[in-house]
């Protein structure tokens, strides 16, 4: 199996370019980097960039994972091609655009594209958010999904993450200490979902809970505890598709722990357990019309 | 005795007010907490403000000091009265300028005007400025004096400070843990000497170096290290000619009773460790 590192960067196509990069700064609090004219590149923790926004006429979205060395990429990309995955080579030029040593990219069923870099970049300075988010680093992303088996069979049969708890059809999928990084739902198309922060603490995330609500922006869940990860979690909307998150606190699972995943009802309680509803069917727990008609009803 | 428990804020007429706004925020690298027409209020810590700068004049400055109670207070303007101070007591319209429940004002021997607040306000929310200097809080000021042996018996005789060191006869003067939180430099004019803002690492005094430096911000003194609180450096002059001091690193005297102030050369030997040479007028 393929040794996943980290999960980079997410690169978003957006119709929008100021606006995107006005909300990532003035609302989600990242720091913006020095890069080409084209590009809108933030920061959000030790690393270079984790975050990079681009004009596109139609929506386009990338996950970026960190391979450890070249001789694991090349091991990557015969594994993916046997699994009739097609894929990209690299190109140095596209390999400096991306600040990376090596890459490989494929795409996942004509959606997502997953870039798969060697030595993405670091920063030796201090992260320095644009305001007192209390963001600590990029975290994770969530995905819809059209075939969550075949996604599935991707992160953890090709690459090394490990299934840590269902909830009715979605997966949640961990690659490191944390309980997951990765969360795919049933959806009826192929997108990334969300792409999330990490915060210090509780606090930062209700302090951000009232930011987000004083900026009108519309939250689309939480705040609210996931019962499988224990995380505190806020879920908002952009200027485009993507959905932003910030999370907090949650359990760490030991690597060498043999633990078995957990099947949880679909059912909006599994999503939260303080009992936070959203209208995102994927976060509804299949009953997005029921959520909408009790939370009227308060 | 007058027991000090903190230094609060200090307070600086100006000229200018945009262009003082202007280097306490994108250069010192603190966050404007209130602004009003004729003052802006500054973050540096958890506290409301630690700097105020209001359109006046530049000799119009003062120091605050924070006391523990009203009673306190009222003790206090009593012990300074029957020293012959003049002790003006702040109307409420003057504390509510200050954020304060209640202050007293007077001069020190030497004329600069310090402030006695109490109740001074707290900020639920945490200072984030706007540049990343590093900065963990408003830490001390040095103050002018035009005879130091008098005014070091006011410091610690009538309030409670305590010699930590000297440079030549420069007290620096310590109200808690802390190596000094008031110091005392002799010359001919009464005003504030220095400010200074604690910042989290030796890095970011350095990083502030050649941030400043190339905005043309004029350096004088550093980067070094002080033998005497054994804290990392860096001087810098702000508006108005007002020298700002970032260091990290000062060093806490943990045991009253054994700690023994030092005598240092009043020489840049005395200042810096490191061999940097002052270019402030107090130090040389």
């Amino acid at each position: 199996m393929i040794a996943i590192e980290k999960l980079c960067y997410v690169r978003l196509g957006v119709a929008d370019l100021r606006k995107a990069a006005d909300f990532a700064t003035r609302i989600v609090g990242l720091e913006p980097v020095e890069g080409p004219e084209e590009n809108a590149m933030f920061r959000s923790d030790y690393r270079d960039h984790t975050l990079v926004l681009y004009r596109s006429e139609t929506p386009r979205q990338t996950l970026a994972i960190e391979l450890r060395s070249e001789a694991t990429l090349e091991a990557a990309a015969a594994r993916l091609r046997d699994a009739g995955y097609a894929i990209t080579g690299e190109d140095a030029a596209l390999c400096q655009s991306r600040r990376v040593r090596a890459m490989a990219s494929f795409q996942i069923r004509g959606g997502v594209t997953i870039e798969l870099v060697v030595r993405p970049l670091h920063s030796g300075w201090r992260y320095f958010p644009s305001r007192d988010a209390g963001i600590t680093e990029f975290f994770g992303v969530a995905f819809a999904s059209t075939d969550v088996a075949a996604d599935v069979r991707l992160w953890t049969s090709i690459f090394d993450g490990t299934v840590t708890d269902y909830v009715g059809d979605a997966v949640y999928i961990g690659i490191d200490e944390e309980h997951h990084r990765i969360a795919i739902h049933p959806s009826a198309s192929d997108r990334l979902l969300e792409v999330q922060f990490r915060l210090e603490s509780l606090h930062e995330l209700m302090q951000n809970s009232y930011f987000l609500q004083s900026a009108q922006v519309a939250i689309t869940h939480g705040p609210g505890r996931r019962p499988t990860s224990q995380q505190v979690f806020i879920s908002f909307k952009g200027p485009d598709p993507i959905l932003f998150g910030f999370v907090a606190e949650g359990d760490k699972l030991s690597p060498d722990q043999d633990r078995v995943a957990r099947q949880f009802p679909c059912a909006p309680e599994s999503f939260c357990s303080w009992g936070s509803l959203s209208l995102e069917p994927e976060f509804s727990g299949g009953r997005a019309d029921s959520g909408y008609r009790e939370a009227s009803a308060l | 005795m007058i027991k000090l428990r903190e230094v609060s804020y200090v307070r600086m007429g100006t000229r200018d007010l945009e262009g003082a706004e202007f280097f306490a925020t994108d250069y010192l690298g603190l966050e404007v907490s209130e602004r009003h027409k004729n003052s802006v209020y500054f973050k540096s810590d958890a506290r409301a403000h630690t700097l105020c700068y209001f359109e006046g004049d530049l000799t119009d400055q003062a120091v605050a000091f924070e006391i523990a109670s009203e009673a306190e207070l009222e003790q206090a303007a009593a012990t300074l009265e029957a020293m012959q101070h003049a002790v003006h007591r702040g109307s409420a319209q003057e504390a509510a300028l200050r954020k304060v429940a209640a202050f007293i004002s007077f001069r020190d021997p030497t004329g600069n005007t310090i402030e006695l607040v109490v109740r001074p306000e707290r900020s639920g929310r945490r200072y984030h400025g706007r540049r990343d200097a590093g900065i963990t809080g408003f830490s001390h000021v040095g103050l002018c004096t035009t005879d130091a042996v008098r005014d070091e018996k006011f410091w610690t005789e009538v309030c409670n400070a305590r010699v930590s060191d000297r440079i030549g006869d420069a007290p620096l003067l310590r109200i808690d843990a802390v190596h000094h939180t008031i110091a005392l430099f002799p010359t001919d004019r009464a005003g504030i000497q220095h400010i200074n803002h604690q910042v989290e690492t030796a890095d970011d005094v350095q990083r502030s170096f050649h941030f400043l430096n190339d905005r043309q911000v004029k350096m004088v003194f550093g980067p070094g290290r002080h033998p005497t609180s054994s804290a990392k450096f860096l001087y810098f002059e702000g508006p108005d000619g007002v020298v700002f001091e970032y260091s990290s690193g000062v060093r806490e005297i943990a045991d009253e009773l054994l700690y023994r102030e030092r005598q240092f050369l009043f020489s840049p030997k005395g200042f810096c460790h490191w061999g940097a040479k002052p270019a402030i007028r107090e130090f040389t």
